[in-house]
């Protein structure tokens, strides 16, 4: 990640499942092995835990159009439902809009914060 | 010496960490490896998003008209004003509210999956100085299968 930064190499994976640790090291390295049999190489793997679960961030070697990083994201597990809307989202000029993990949500009603705010 | 304050968050679009601190009394943003803490480049601004989503399950759509939208009001934020970036975030909610609800009327109502991304990489088209809003709704799940959702954009000065 030293060098530019290609946003178009970045897969990003909504996950609403709590993992052990042990299923959380083994849920990567079946990830690894999804993207080396697509013949991909992988720069960089970030997670972070969620209220949730967890979002994943995977760097791989080549930038990839939009309609593919929707289709690899879906086969490395997003979120079913996230995968859908990404599909239609990639079929017309939104999916970079609306391709998100959320920092922090908010209730709809009001704004009580819901998600403690990830903050370091 | 002083101990200088750093305030870190995840960034949406690399899951590494966007800084900010205050050195010599002028406020930075930088882009770090959340697990080296390597410092990866200077940030000049940051874009915060505010996202709205409407989707109603199939009890719901039985009863009402079923629909599915998406919306995202976002801005740049400077270093200068992260330290009322609540403020920012309120000001955010508002203008989404008010662009969905004159556009798309009962609508606004309707959003059940809301919060925000603090991103590096900046999407918005426009110049600095305004939100931008984007949009896209499909009235049927029929519609939103076969692709057919209409999309939206509009702007406002911040």
């Amino acid at each position: 990640m030293k060098e530019k930064l290609q946003y178009e190499t970045i897969l990003k994976i909504d996950v609403d499942v709590k993992m052990t640790p042990k299923l959380l090291s083994d849920f990567i390295e079946t990830r690894k092995a999804i993207l080396t049999a697509l013949n991909f190489e992988i720069r960089n793997i970030k997670y972070v835990e969620t209220r949730k679960g967890y979002h994943f961030w995977f760097v791989v070697d080549k930038p990839l159009q939009v309609h593919r990083r929707a289709e690899i994201q879906f086969l490395l597990g997003d979120d079913h439902n996230r995968a859908f809307y990404n599909f239609v989202r990639a079929n017309g000029d939104s999916f970079d809009y609306f391709n998100a993990l959320f920092s922090k949500k908010v209730r709809s009603d009001d704004y009580d914060t819901e998600d403690k705010e990830e903050r370091l | 010496m002083s101990k200088r304050t750093i305030t870190g968050i995840i960034d949406a679009d690399t899951g590494n960490e966007i800084i900010y601190f205050e050195r010599k009394g002028k406020p930075y943003f930088y882009l770090r490896d959340k697990d080296t803490k390597k410092f990866i480049k200077r940030l000049e601004k940051i874009e915060l998003r505010f996202y709205s989503e409407v989707e109603y399950d199939r009890e719901h759509a039985r009863k009402k008209n079923p629909i599915y939208a998406d919306f995202v009001a976002l801005r740049p934020v400077k270093p200068k004003e992260f330290p009322e970036i609540g403020d920012i975030e309120e000001s955010l909610i508002d203008a989404l509210d008010f662009w969905v609800g004159s556009k798309f009327g009962g609508v606004a109502e309707l959003l059940e999956y809301r919060g925000f991304e603090y991103g590096s990489k900046p999407k918005n088209p426009i110049e600095d100085g305004y939100i931008y809003f984007r949009g896209i709704r499909a009235n049927t799940k029929d519609q939103l299968k076969k692709g057919e959702v209409k999309e939206y954009e509009g702007e406002t000065p911040i």
